[in-house]
């Protein structure tokens, strides 16, 4: 017995000596039945420790939940002494807390299980309801579900939203995941007890009920509130009042400035607007007269208090605009694009409550790592010159990159604006900045401004597409640092915001954003694929480590690998002239295995000829004259073999072969193996498990050609995948060791499989492997 | 870890006296037997998380009952949100920046959200090899964001590079030591760094090394003068003794393994004789059968 979760009786049980299919498990008190169940829900760990395959585990749910103090047998059905279960019997334990005993939630993962589907409720709660379910039939129908409390119905879903991990773990569409906001009412902070069921029959899915807490308990104690900005009224209002915060970056202000003046914005000229441009404790200060030569709008405001923050300053300068609308840049170092007044107009033509957020880019690319490449202000300020700034303002697009690693510039959710554009009294009700975060630069307070404002807005929340602002490279709290040092201030600011909201930030999703803008420059899009002005930088001679991730992701990549593939680019490599059906880097990868094992026999499976005579030199390379090569199944005839070569015809599964394999490794203590992928007969499980026990420890078993197209297209798979991940499931000794993938291109991706199972250590030792010939001795007697 | 408890997290416990605690990584139930034990007399009760522990665990939980502790096989990142704050957290589990901080930040979050004090935190593994250089027991668990360039190789102490026959080349290890985001240790002090709280931190850079993490609000002159008395020089002299135990116990294994070594040696040369031997016989018998035929 495991233990009592919530009203839940959980442990597992199976009988060792006996073939049946699960044991009956019984819970009483006094002799009275309260609940019974078969032991036969999985559980990983017990898979892991060997019990009945992990299908032995129990719950039982016990309602209502017998007193504290009460003493509960447990044990197997139909027996007498003997059956009960270690742990029992057991005593409801009093509660931890006095009169919370009831109190206690229950841990999810819950296992889905009926007789006709199966499946997985992995979250329920505080906000969300996740998981997947499916029948066991293999229909393609997906189960409708319904949540209820009681006799009360919350929730009614259907179980069919696409999951990569389901896809690839049964092989079929993995169209059978649910994901959805949970209702409000469970969202009261207390504790709820529910059940999930099939939609029309009312059957429950899971075991028994379970209990889940509410969000609003959790977070609503300590989420900090703002209060409401005060504001006077003023007689001579204006459309829009711009506030740009500067702190030390005269260089920054002036392009910043130019790109917020009337000549520079499109269509503004019947715009009223003001741009109070605060200057935090600049040293040298910004001149009020160079700050009003660039427009009778432009007007420095000084704050009354100097802080490390700019929230409070930013605020103060709020209150003193005239405008309908706000617009506002906490870091003055972003310029803008020339239709960003145009759009946000418009959009609030279209709705006045409309909350306008503006994208950012990078001038030049990623600041923090060209400053290591030698990127500087001057740097920067000969792309200005190159694109004749400010004559065409969406040149910027041109000398720029996108902020962030997201492939897709325009369409993302946003956790942020630069210039976030929103109407006055919005502002004034969620209270503008929050001052709380007292950090140099603001920390989280722009991020947590956006959320605020789309969470209390009655209006759409619009991302202009085709306008941006674009920042400067100058001395920023994140966007000037090293990597290191940005995470660093990156994790203080999310535990800064997360203490003063009581959860972590979460950006605003893409559902929720609105798109209006056009595409002005076609230098906005296709961002991977277009070259930036020519620079001469020392990117090539710096390394950027441990960011490959980042910088190209796996979908990148799997796309990549996939158009290589697809066009077969692999048959157009060669060795000494003969096709090897691999890419180069794979090539590469098998050199250095070879030099690492130093095997004494090779075995190929199905490989090129090109292939195998890359081996056979590569082992006269490493002086391995004595080293042997079998290839087994040929694809095609060869004139002359290598003579270290030996070829043996036949399918590799074939019994007659497997033996003679067997026998042609012999005794050789360095055993590497090759396997073509291809047609089930020839690569399976079965073929894996039987080469693989040829493969010598910490050498390699190498499946070649395990790319195979798109697979998101549908008419391929990662079929090869799934049969190498229930090759190296549990117990297996090989792992799949994916540090020969990282040259992007290889055309056997998750194919290299070591072998790091299977030590011989003084423990496991068996000193009877050391008399030769046990049943010889007359043998070794004839040898004296 | 379980090396560490009777002289430095069995009187931590018995000191701080927490009425929950959390272990993080149970494996083969060593350390998880001594947890409960001290549950089992105090009344105390545990949280044991771990996804895949060996099987000799479920020996362990079979000595005790529901009273003392609740066993979840989760994934420590999927279950910490969903338990209650621990007084003292025990960590033991996937050695890589971003799992631990990752837990720490969880069990930091946990208790703002209960207005709890963060608990008490003992982490293995804070000293060589996994400092400052990740490890992944299941490297697809993790995003690609999360992890470093790693390889299934060994590792050697004064090397920052992998090498092929060092020490765990049988897990995948980060192939640098060292750098941002990389090891358990990097990953507590990441997040002292980053959490807006006062802590006590202390390691004891042995036996892969314990870190001790007490946030101020759980700190009592009790406990400050327990763990200032862990590196007094009376007990480093017993550490070293220890230690020393440990590294002869460790040349007992290696003789042992070398005298193995031996027999099998001598073992496979005796059975090359014998193959040797089995090939002439072969020969004459194969002589003798071309001879019958020639005359017969």
């Amino acid at each position: 017995m495991d233990g009592l979760r919530g009203n839940q009786l959980h442990g597992w049980a199976w009988d060792t000596r006996a073939e049946q299919p699960h044991l009956r498990i019984e819970v009483r008190a006094d002799g009275v039945l309260l609940g019974s169940t078969d032991a036969a829900i999985f559980r990983a760990d017990l898979a892991m420790a060997g019990k009945r395959n992990g299908h032995c585990a129990f719950a039982i749910a016990l309602d209502p939940l017998p007193a504290p103090g009460t003493v509960l047998t447990v044990a197997a059905a139909g027996g007498g002494m003997g059956r009960e279960l270690t742990g029992s019997p057991f005593t409801v334990p009093a509660p931890l807390v006095p009169g919370c005993a009831d109190q206690v939630t229950d841990v999810l993962p819950l296992p889905i299980g009926t007789p006709r589907l199966h499946g997985s409720l992995d979250q329920c709660g505080p906000t969300r309801i996740r998981g997947w379910v499916r029948w066991l039939d293999g229909t393609g129908r997906s189960p409708t579900l319904s949540l209820h409390e009681g006799d009360r119905e919350l929730l009614r879903f259907e179980a069919n939203q696409w999951r990569a991990d389901i896809a690839e773990l049964q092989q079929d569409d993995g169209c059978c995941g649910f994901d959805l906001p949970l209702p409000e009412a469970l969202g009261d902070g207390l504790l709820h007890v529910l059940e999930l069921r099939m939609a029309d029959s009312g059957v429950a899915v899971l075991q028994s009920p379970f209990r889940i807490r509410g969000a609003a308990a959790l977070t609503a104690p300590r989420t900090r509130g703002v209060s409401p900005l005060q504001r006077k009224a003023v007689a001579d209002t204006v459309d829009l009042s711009v506030i740009v915060n500067f702190y030390n970056m005269r260089r920054e202000a002036e392009r910043t400035l130019t790109s917020l003046s009337r000549d520079y914005q499109h269509d503004a000229g019947d715009l009223s607007y003001e741009v109070l441009c605060i200057d935090n404790g600049s040293n040298p200060p910004l001149d009020p007269g160079w700050i009003a030569s660039f427009g009778p709008q432009f007007r420095l405001v000084r704050p009354s208090r100097q802080l490390t923050s700019p929230c409070a300053a930013l605020n103060e300068a709020a209150l003193q605009a005239r405008g309908k609308y706000l617009a506002l840049m906490i870091d003055g170092a972003h310029l803008l694009t020339p239709g960003v007044f145009h759009e946000a107009r418009r959009a609030w033509q279209e709705h006045p409550d409309a909350v306008v957020a503006v994208r950012h880019w990078f001038i030049g690319g990623d600041q923090r790592w060209l400053a290591m490449a030698g990127y500087t202000r001057e740097q920067e300020d000969r792309l200005f010159e190159r694109i004749r700034w400010p004559a065409n303002g969406y040149e910027l697009f041109r000398i720029g990159a996108p902020i962030g690693e997201n492939p897709e510039p325009w369409f993302d959710g946003l956790s942020e604006s630069n210039c976030l554009m929103l109407p006055t009294a919005l502002y004034d009700r969620i209270g503008g900045f929050d001052e709380a975060f007292d950090q140099a630069g603001g920390g989280f307070a722009n991020l947590d401004l956006w959320r605020r404002a789309s969470d209390a807005t009655n209006g759409p929340l619009v991302s202009l597409l085709g306008e941006a602002s674009f920042h400067q490279f100058h001395g920023g709290t994140t966007t000037n640092v090293d990597d290191a040092e940005k995470d660093s201030r990156v994790r203080a600011y999310a535990n800064a915001y997360r203490a003063l909201r009581g959860e972590d930030f979460a950006g605003v999703h893409r559902s929720r954003l609105s798109f209006r803008g056009r595409m002005p420059s076609e230098f906005a899009t296709g961002v991977r694929q277009r070259t930036l002005l020519p620079m001469h930088l020392g990117i090539t001679e710096q390394v950027r480590s441990g960011q490959l991730a980042l910088h190209f992701d796996e979908g990148a990549q799997a796309h990549l690998q996939s158009v290589y593939a697809e066009c077969a680019l692999q048959r157009e490599v060669r060795w000494l002239g003969q096709p090897v059906g691999v890419a180069p880097a794979d090539l590469v990868s098998l050199q250095e295995i070879i030099q690492q094992v130093r095997p004494d026999a090779v075995i190929v499976v199905g490989a090129e000829a090109g292939l195998v005579a890359f081996i056979d030199n590569m082992l006269s390379m490493i002086d391995g004259a004595a080293s042997r090569i079998l290839h087994v199944n040929p694809p095609s005839a060869m004139s002359a073999w290598p003579a270290r070569v030996t070829a043996l015809q036949g399918l590799p599964g074939d019994p007659h072969v497997l033996a003679t394999v067997r026998q042609w490794v012999g005794s050789a203590e360095a055993v590497l193996a090759l396997q073509a992928t291809g047609a089930t007969e020839t690569f399976s499980l079965s073929t894996l498990q039987d080469y693989g026990a040829l493969v010598s420890y910490r050498s390699y078993l190498i499946c070649l050609g395990t790319l195979f197209g798109q697979p998101w297209l549908g008419y391929s798979s990662h079929q090869y995948l799934h049969t190498i991940r229930e090759f190296t499931g549990t117990h297996s000794p090989f792992v799949i060791d994916r540090s020969w993938n990282r040259q992007l291109i290889s055309t056997c991706p998750s194919g290299f499989l070591r072998k790091v199972g299977g030590l011989c250590t003084a423990a496991n030792y068996d000193a009877s492997l050391d008399t030769i010939a046990p049943d010889q001795p007359s043998l070794m007697e004839n040898q004296q | 870890m379980n090396r560490f408890w009777q002289r430095y997290i069995h009187p931590l416990i018995e000191t701080a006296q927490p009425r929950r605690i959390m272990e993080i990584g149970a494996d083969r139930g060593w350390n998880t037997s001594n947890i409960l034990a001290y549950c089992r007399a105090t009344g105390a009760h545990a949280d044991i998380i771990d996804p895949a522990p060996r099987a000799s665990l479920h020996e362990v939980l079979a000595q005790f009952g529901p009273a003392e502790y609740r066993y979840l096989p989760l994934k420590s990142v999927a279950a910490i949100p969903q338990l209650e704050t621990p007084d003292v957290a025990l960590i033991d589990g996937d050695h890589n920046w971003a799992t631990v901080y990752s837990e720490l930040n969880q069990l930091h979050a946990r208790a703002e959200q209960t207005g709890h004090a963060p608990p008490i935190v003992i982490s293995h593994d804070v000293a060589w090899p996994y400092a400052r250089r990740d490890m992944y027991y299941n490297p697809d668990d993790l995003e690609a964001s999360q992890k470093h360039p790693y390889a299934y190789r060994g590792m050697l102490p004064g090397v920052p590079e992998l090498v092929e026959h060092g020490m765990n080349g049988v897990l995948a290890n980060a192939l640098q030591e060292g750098g941002p985001r990389n090891g358990v240790l990097t990953a507590i002090e990441d997040y002292i760094a980053s959490a807006d709280t006062e802590f006590t931190f202390r390691k004891l850079p042995f036996f892969n090394g314990l870190g001790i993490l007490v946030p101020a609000a759980r700190m009592t002159p009790a406990l400050q003068a327990l763990i200032d008395s862990f590196f007094s020089a009376s007990s480093m002299l017993e550490a070293c003794l220890a230690l020393e135990a440990d590294g002869m116990h460790l040349r007992a294994i290696l003789t042992q393994t070398e005298t193995c070594l031996s027999r099998r040696t001598d073992a496979l040369q005796r059975a090359r004789e014998v193959i040797e031997a089995q090939r002439q016989r072969l020969e004459e018998l194969e002589l003798l059968n071309r001879n019958h035929a020639a005359t017969a």
